[in-house]
């Protein structure tokens, strides 16, 4: 029963994925359009059909299929079979045949092009189709029908040429090329995401204006049946793969400019053996694009693609001002407070290729020695232990140099006693000056953050001692450094998360508080009851639930309306991030009172984090400021400041015009004991 | 030119003005002020005898003690130990410092109340804690530390007349290679008691455990003994961690740490055989770091007392009598003997002069005021000639002499504080009568 319900999900989806909807009611609505041209939607669904049977023959697991990610081919295979040729006995033996292979290519190429994180689209379909076209020529039992079928539809003759054949060129993308489907087709678009709707319809006259200036007429290159490619590069490119953003729209109008060449080589080309070029330049295209901004990983990759592009824009907004997602970062390499003696770029070895590094003394009322300074143990920072600062293996290390005199450095080994560690993001992170025969890590192990890794010394070239912290582009020693941030780390009780602090400040490192982080922490299928009260007044109860994305490992809050907010602990905090689901649920509030704490309680300990624009699908007003956050990204989020009042309660206020106070009280044992946004509190019930 | 004081002969060993070793003979040491006030005028000001605190050397070894471990293990927590001294201007410099209240009886945690201290940061030790006391901890949020399988049971009661499940810690004690062997604290480790009571809390359901405690022993010379300890304590926890469901919060170290103090008995000078405070740090944050895994690092509890105190506080006496002993020793009665320093059975202190004084040094019993035998501040130290009104200054005496002092013979007297400006402050009044008698009641039929 279950494996029937992931094939029915796998059908629907697959025809949302056409368009890149991911919305199950669209899928339906798409699919019940396609009935426009019978034989195109019979032959297209007797593809899927065969496909999933063929699938739960190999004993595929029927989950993985659910999304349609890997069965849209096969179904566009499907149809454009239907759309050339009768539905008939050897049509339904060709459909099969045809299908299944699709599919085997979309696995084979899946498997080559997920490696390179670059979506394989609408290819194996591309291909497939141009060797049905090929063989068919040869077949005689088929029988052409695309050339009678003249569906009754809403006559909109009287439209401009250039909206109908816009709405034409949208229409063909599901073989059917009718102005009044593709109108549907544009409708449905404009209500799943504005930013897809106008995308398309920049992309496919700019496309046209491109064509015409090489044509020479513009009503030819309207009228060219694959002007389509332009739309769909521009909606791929532009809104789904990329994060909508000035450099997604000025890079899928360089795609679209190049598509026009694709179709005019392939055109000519490819009607010699009367085959349509259907979708390779938008294939071609969209997948070298793709290949290329992963390999100079453009900051705009969208490296987590969300339902719409305005969520993956929202989404991608807020980790750039939360997490500066797009950046390198370590965790601090010490305990305790230490003080930066050169920054990047800093006046004494911090320079050239060595400038993104930091050094860090220990300092105590002005020095970082203690009586005259003449001996290493005089130095704060000696023997002090230095800590690992990612999650990574060990890959070099030199333990036995001297320790220096003070004021002498050692220029043949100028990095000392050192470690190199190569951290799960695939970055190397670099420690020097280590104390002779102190390091206690071993080539190969691995190492988590806060782990020790052996103690400050004054090795290499090193005039006192200190901890010199670098990230660079190899494991090589001296290679070239690259520019990164900390975690987290106390300026003057305040938590910098994802910053770098200046010179001569001195700045603290935490663990995470076990107290704390066992408040916060929500095991699986755990429920909280909650009430709700509007100045004072019980108007709702609340259920929350934990819960964990099957696929994901991720975990998330659930309310009884499905509405999820996701969450997390790591990285010496918890957050809240990812809200799915009614603007006004109360399970959004706990997101809006507290986004993220440090796992680090101490009276007036404060943060900054930031909030999104509230959100809202109905308002024209705020699809608007979606829009606009595309150029301006700040205008989106709200910045607040929070602080521990005590122990267990937090206090913030939004730093916008609004000066709204936020108040939030952890249980002393487990959970959110309660939130108050205004005049509405949320607690706990008892 | 007053006439000399007919004295009769004795005969004492020259002492030359260098040693056989060469080196310049002894002198006697000379402390004509703390923290730039003249002793005369704290005496002017207080009388004398006079206990005095020096709170930039409280802060200064706070600070450094505190830098010692956070700058090895950065969850850290200090815990102001008020046996150590319970004076309300001595615990606020330390709470001041970000150092909570370790307590061991329902006086000490009313005190730290007091002061203004919540509930949340005292940690509540000690043996014996009758039940309204628990009762009150556990209501205000207070770190308890279990002592005994009654206390389990008494807290369980607790858990239910208030409705809730009470946190609390057990306090361990375990073998670290120190004699004596303070067994009898806590529940033992290696004897599997620890983990019996463990059971026994975690099968009453009444009870979290959040936190493990140990204490092995006071003056501690040996730091070792402390990695030892902590070893045992984070096996343990990774014991409760993986057998039950309890988190262990915070392992409390306890304290012990030595002071630059002599203890009798010992040869070599504190400066030699006292560990630094980086050396405790060291060995306690090592052990943590090669037992405990990365990533679930538990709070670090410090309860050290001593270490932090004792520096930082002097007694001001005055010479009252001299006379000369039959066996040829000089002999000075001073205003303040072992009713003020209980620790002077254990420590040989410092003693200073507040003004130089000429002549030869010459064996000296120094006393106190008692009627007691006992009293003897000093029984073998070399000091010139010294007249009646010369101040002498005992150190290190920050730590136990203000809560062990006794009120016995003699009034006990003012207690002062130097604060970072140098300026000065009385922060206990001596006593009078009338503190002495006020809880006094004599009955009807006694009255004249």
């Amino acid at each position: 029963m279950k494996t029937l319900k992931y094939y029915l999900n796998a059908i629907i989806a697959s025809y949302a994925e056409i368009l890149f909807l991911q919305n199950a009611k669209y899928g339906i609505v798409l699919l019940l359009i396609s009935f426009f041209n019978v034989n195109v939607a019979v032959s297209g669904l007797i593809a899927i059909i065969v496909v999933l049977a063929f699938a739960h023959f190999i004993r595929m697991e029927a989950a993985f299929l659910e999304n349609g990610f890997y069965i849209y081919n096969p179904l566009l295979v499907g149809m454009s079979v239907g759309y050339l040729f009768q539905v008939s006995f050897v049509s339904i033996i060709l459909i099969s045949m045809s299908s299944v292979f699709t599919f085997l290519l979309t696995m084979v190429l899946y498997k080559f092009l997920a490696k390179a994180s670059v979506p394989i689209l609408s290819l194996p379909f591309t291909m497939v189709s141009t060797l049905i076209y090929l063989a068919t020529l040869n077949y005689t039992a088929l029988y052409t029908q695309a050339l009678y079928v003249k569906p009754h539809l809403l006559d909109l003759s009287f439209l401009p040429l250039f909206l109908s054949n816009y709405f034409s060129a949208l229409g063909t993308i599901f073989f059917l090329p009718y102005t009044s489907i593709g109108l549907a087709f544009a409708l449905i678009l404009l209500s799943y995401s504005r930013i897809m709707f106008l995308f398309s319809l920049g992309g496919f006259y700019f496309g046209v204006l491109v064509h015409s200036l090489m044509l020479g007429s513009f009503t030819a290159a309207m009228y060219n049946p694959y002007a389509f490619n332009y739309i769909l590069i521009a909606i791929a490119l532009g809104t789904v793969f990329l994060v909508p953003s000035v450099r997604s729209i000025a890079l899928s109008l360089m795609g679209i400019a190049m598509s026009v060449l694709l179709i005019d080589a392939s055109s000519s080309f490819w009607t010699i053996y009367k085959i349509p070029v259907f979708t390779l330049p938008f294939n071609i295209i969209t997948i070298s694009f793709l290949f290329v901004l992963q390999v100079v990983k453009l900051k705009e990759f969208a490296y987590v693609i969300r339902k719409t592009p305005e969520l993956t824009l929202r989404s991608y907004i807020l980790s750039l001002f939360r997490f500066r997602a797009d950046e390198r970062k370590v965790f601090l390499p010490f305990s305790g407070k230490w003080s930066v003696y050169q920054a990047f770029d800093d006046e004494w070895t911090h320079q050239g290729d060595w400038k993104y590094a930091y050094d860090f003394v220990i300092i105590k009322e002005g020095h970082s020695f203690k009586n005259k300074g003449d001996f290493l143990e005089d130095y704060y920072a000696f023997k002090k232990p230095v800590l690992s600062p990612a999650y990574g293996y060990v890959v070099d290390l030199k333990a036995n140099v001297e320790d220096n005199l003070i004021g002498e450095v050692n220029t043949i080994e100028n990095w000392g006693n050192y470690v190199v560690i190569q951290t799960h993001e695939g970055h190397f992170v670099e420690i020097s000056h280590f104390a002779k025969d102190s390091i206690k890590v071993k080539r190969g192990e691995y190492i988590e953050p806060g782990q020790i890794l052996g103690l400050c010394g004054n090795s290499g070239y090193s005039p006192l001692p200190h901890i010199h912290i670098q990230v660079q582009e190899s494991a090589l020693l001296g290679s070239k450094t690259l520019p990164f941030h900390f975690v987290s780390y106390i300026e003057k009780n305040h938590v910098h998360f994802y910053a770098n602090p200046l010179k001569h400040m001195e700045i603290e490192s935490y663990f995470n508080d076990k107290a704390l982080d066992k408040k916060l922490s929500f095991t699986l299928d755990s429920e909280y009851a909650y009430e709700v009260y509007q100045e004072e007044e019980l108007i709702d109860n609340l259920v929350i639930k934990v819960k964990m994305n099957r696929f994901s490992g991720k975990f998330y809050f659930e309310d009884d309306d499905g509405n999820i907010l996701h969450f997390a602990k790591e990285a010496g905090m918890f957050y809240f991030y990812d809200y799915e689901g009614e603007d006004k649920a109360w399970l959004q509030k706990f997101y809006l009172a507290i986004p993220r704490l440090p796992l680090r309680s101490k009276k007036n300990l404060s943060w900054y984090d930031y909030l999104p624009r509230r959100y809202s699908k109905k308002s024209l007003f705020s699809s608007l400021t979606t829009m606009g956050a595309m150029l301006v990204p700040r205008a989106y989020v709200i910045k607040g400041k929070w602080n521990f009042k005590d122990e267990t309660h937090i206090e913030g206020i939004l730093l916008n015009g609004s000066k709204q106070k936020l108040s939030v009280v952890l249980d002393n044992t487990n959970g959110i004991k309660s939130i108050k946004i205004n005049k509405l509190t949320i607690k706990m019930k008892k | 030119m007053s006439k000399k004081v007919y004295e009769s002969p004795t005969i004492l060993k020259i002492q030359s003005s260098m040693s056989k070793a060469g080196l310049p003979s002894m002198q006697h040491k000379i402390r004509d002020n703390i923290d730039g006030i003249s002793i005369s005028e704290l005496i002017n000001a207080y009388g004398s005898p006079l206990f005095v605190f020096s709170e930039s050397k409280m802060r200064s070894l706070y600070q450094e003690a505190y830098e010692a471990f956070s700058s090895r293990y950065p969850n850290v927590q200090f815990g102001w130990s008020y046996k150590t001294n319970y004076l309300k201007a001595i615990c606020s410099i330390f709470h001041q410092e970000g150092a909570i209240a370790e307590v061991v009886s329902e006086f000490e945690y009313e005190k730290a109340r007091n002061s203004g201290v919540e509930g949340k940061d005292i940690i509540f030790n000690g043996p014996y804690k009758p039940y309204h006391s628990l009762l009150t901890a556990a209501k205000e949020g207070a770190k308890i530390h279990i002592d005994t399988f009654d206390e389990i049971s008494d807290l369980e009661k607790v858990s239910d007349e208030l409705g809730v499940k009470v946190p609390v810690a057990i306090r361990l004690n375990m073998n670290t290679g120190i004699e004596p062997q303070w067994s009898r604290f806590g529940f033992n480790i290696e004897s599997g008691q620890a983990m019996d009571a463990v059971r026994r809390i975690e099968a009453g359901g009444k009870l979290l455990i959040t936190g493990l405690h140990s204490h092995i022993g006071t003056f501690m010379l040996d730091a070792n003994a402390y990695k030892l300890q902590t070893v045992k304590m984070v096996n343990l926890m990774k014991e409760i961690e993986s057998n039950t469901d309890f988190i262990i919060e915070y392992l409390d170290v306890g304290g012990g740490f030595a002071s630059k103090a002599h203890l009798k008995g010992l040869y070599q000078p504190p400066e030699v055989v006292v560990p630094s405070i980086d050396d405790y740090a060291e060995a306690i944050t090592s052990a943590l770091y090669e037992n405990l895994e990365s990533g679930n690092y538990p709070k670090l509890y410090l309860e050290t007392g001593r270490h932090l105190i004792d520096e930082a506080g002097y007694l001001i006496t005055s010479l009252t009598g001299t006379k000369r002993l039959p066996d040829g020793r000089m002999n000075y009665i001073m205003d303040a003997g072992v009713n003020l320093l209980y620790t002077a059975f254990w420590f040989k202190y410092n003693l200073e002069l507040a003004e130089k004084r000429d002549g030869m040094m010459e064996p000296s019993l120094v006393n106190g005021p008692l009627c007691m035998n006992i009293d003897i501040i000093d029984d073998s130290v070399m000091m010139p000639r010294l007249k009646r009104g010369d101040h002498m200054i005992i150190s290190p005496v920050g730590a136990y002499s203000i809560t062990q002092w006794m009120q016995f013979i003699r009034y006990r007297p003012a207690v002062a504080l130097i604060d970072t400006q140098g300026k000065h402050h009385l922060i206990r009044e001596a006593e009078e009568l009338k503190d002495i008698e006020t809880r006094e009641v004599l009955p009807e039929y006694l009255k004249a």
